[in-house]
């Protein structure tokens, strides 16, 4: 008898049990501490006569059921992962409706450090000082009436035979930059508002809220009906990373944007971008939306990321640290920005409250269904890392509809867990997704390339203190703070961060801040 | 071969619980059920009576999936969802009780 390569385990804040998941049956169990310990001590491996007969016949046949303990070999449980892989994929392809954006405009008028765009794109040389004009919006609606049905993308590339889903779609266009929404923009995004009302399609927009005023008339419901908007801390930390030409003290001008925005019936979802510099104002910026009231309005969302580097390799956390920062003050304070806890959150809840299979679709993000972006040069890319990058473009669009370049955006679809050696032996493959293709690529030259980014690191912590937190509410118990606090690895495996010696200012972190190797 | 004696349960022993029902995944591998067993109720599929005209905008019946993705119930409608949780719950803490009493 084997233990399952797919076993996933973490000890829970009461040090008499472990939480035990399988990767791909799905399956969640609480069990004693020495069987979860046995099984992650030996994932992979096969039981010896004692160890099984310690385990007890009821125990073994449990575990059995559940796929924690396998007759497979190693390559057989491969095999298996990779046709389940296979058919969420194909599933995912054929019912996904494409995604669409814009790219208003290539100009910002912020010039924020970190950003992974360059400035001499944000000021509009060498060609990126083109606006989006009312004739190729026609022209990329006159492409979005086609291939919005579910799985058109797919088709499109010949990656999928079903038939078209005859259900409407809705479905929402995001707006992207360069800034979405600043003076220079206004009238076309007025315009595309417009039109995709017209369509039942609402809008939204990844914006720094700068110049979120000037397009009050085309927000609320059923229009410009969310806004991604970023805050990098209090006034003082914010105002020295998100400053450009003309804007040297925005975080005023943003929160009372946000007032107006949540006033207006448009959901604001507030964006933290972490590295060392800021990650000890996660506390009180949380405590300043709390305060201005945000927390207490429905359409209002706060989620943390770590800036990734793409331009900057300084000052960087890993998403594991940053999960701690944001599970460990939820747990003191009542209320945190979300962090990298959510997929553990999402599959207790599936598992405990959903139907059938818990692992529901497979595609990282939306590019690997079938993302168009379309740009004011007349390009077409599938990722928003890649816009105004030509040499990353999948196509271009024009008056007789979108010319796709050879195979880039087939390349997109085609990137799945099965279709990756090493997320096909990983535990984490139908949870993860194999991560971002782009930030793959960056790291390993291919997007059919994992980009685990820490997630073996938290996701089993996670997972553990999103269950405790479930059972405690099932049972009515308080949880245990410091308990749950000790579930973090006293050091992780490799490094947080880059820069030594850097403080996280009051944040205590459990382990070192070390040098990247 | 194993003797008689290795069969015997202790009668102290801790027994892991189920915290939920797995479907027949493993004997649907390489047949044509897989696909059924996989990819039911996904988002995106409307079920439980949902129109898709609901104001939560598939916050709750799993209609919209780009809306929904921060707090979706699930992929049922919400009394449907109530009903399904409550029983759940019902059954989970009784395992659990059952499991503390044994621990």
């Amino acid at each position: 008898m084997r233990v399952s390569g797919y076993v996933i385990s973490h000890s829970l804040p009461d040090p008499r049990f472990w939480i035990l998941a399988h990767g791909y049956t799905g399956a969640l169990d609480k069990v004693p501490e020495s069987v979860g310990r046995l099984l992650m001590e030996n994932r992979g491996k096969d039981l010896t006569a004692t160890q099984t007969r310690e385990l007890g016949d009821r125990t073994v046949e449990h575990l059995t059921a559940r796929g924690y303990l396998t007759r497979m070999s190693a390559e057989a449980e491969r095999d298996a992962l990779i046709e389940i892989a296979t058919t969420l994929h194909e599933a995912d392809l054929a019912d996904s409706p494409t995604g669409f954006m814009f790219i208003p405009a290539y100009t910002c008028n912020l010039r924020c450090p970190y950003c992974f765009q360059s400035h001499d794109m944000h000021a509009g040389r060498d060609g990126y000082d083109a606006i989006l004009t009312p004739e190729l919006v026609d022209r990329a609606f006159s492409i979005i009436d086609r291939l919005h049905d579910a799985g058109a993308a797919a088709r499109l590339t010949g990656l999928t035979e079903a038939a078209p889903d005859p259900r409407p779609s809705s479905g929402d266009i995001c707006l992207f930059g360069g800034e979405p929404l600043a003076s220079g923009t206004r009238t076309i995004v007025a315009y595309i508002v417009e039109l995709a009302s017209r369509r039942g399609k609402t809008v939204s927009a990844i914006t720094n809220g700068v110049e979120l005023d000037l397009f009050f008339d085309v927000m609320g419901p059923g229009r410009l009906e969310e806004v991604q908007i970023t805050l990098d801390g209090t006034a003082g930390l914010h105002d020295s990373r998100r400053i450009g030409p003309g804007f040297r003290h925005t975080f005023d001008r943003i929160s009372a944007n946000i007032d107006a925005a949540l006033a207006l019936g448009t959901r604001v979802n507030l964006r933290m971008n972490v590295d060392a510099t800021n990650a000890a104002e996660i506390e009180d910026l949380g405590e300043y939306c709390r305060l201005r009231g945000w927390t207490d309005h429905a359409g209002f969302f706060a989620g943390a990321a770590v800036v990734t580097g793409e331009t900057t390799r300084k000052n960087l956390i890993t998403p594991a640290t940053l999960t701690w920062i944001t599970t460990s003050l939820k747990d003191r304070a009542g209320w945190s920005f979300a962090g990298y806890e959510r997929p553990a959150r999402e599959f207790v809840k599936q598992c405990l409250e959903g139907e059938g299979y818990p692992f529901k679709r497979i595609a990282n993000c939306a590019a690997e269904t079938g993302l168009l972006i379309f740009d004011a040069r007349a390009d077409v890319y599938s990722c928003w890392e890649d816009v105004g990058v030509r040499s990353r473009r999948i196509g271009t669009y024009d008056e007789t509809g979108l010319h796709l370049e050879g195979q880039v955006m087939r390349r997109w679809l085609s990137r799945f867990p099965g279709a990756i050696e090493e997320c096909s032996r990983c535990p984490y493959a139908l949870i993860h997704s194999s991560g971002c293709a782009k930030h793959a690529e960056n790291e390993h030259g291919t997007m059919f390339a994992s980009a685990c980014e820490s997630f073996q690191q938290y996701f089993p912590t996670t997972l553990a203190l999103a269950y405790d937190a479930y059972e405690a509410t099932l049972l009515g118990r308080p949880i245990d703070r410091q308990a749950r606090s000790d579930l973090w690895p006293a050091e992780p495996e490799s490094s947080m961060a880059d820069n030594p010696g850097r403080s996280l200012g009051k944040v205590a972190l459990p382990w070192p801040v070390l040098k990247r190797t | 071969m194993a003797g008689p004696e290795e069969n015997v349960e202790p009668a102290d022993r801790v027994q892991p619980v189920a915290l939920n029902e797995i479907t027949n995944l493993l004997g649907a591998l390489r047949t044509p059920l897989l696909r059924e067993v996989l990819v039911q109720l996904r988002p995106g599929n409307p079920v439980a009576g949902c129109d898709s005209e609901c104001i939560c905008r598939g916050g709750m019946c799993g209609c919209n999936a780009i809306v929904s993705s921060y707090e979706k119930f699930d992929l049922v409608s919400l009394p449907e969802y109530q009903r399904l949780r409550e029983e759940r719950i019902k059954e989970l803490r009784e395992a659990l009780s059952r499991l503390e009493g044994d621990g």
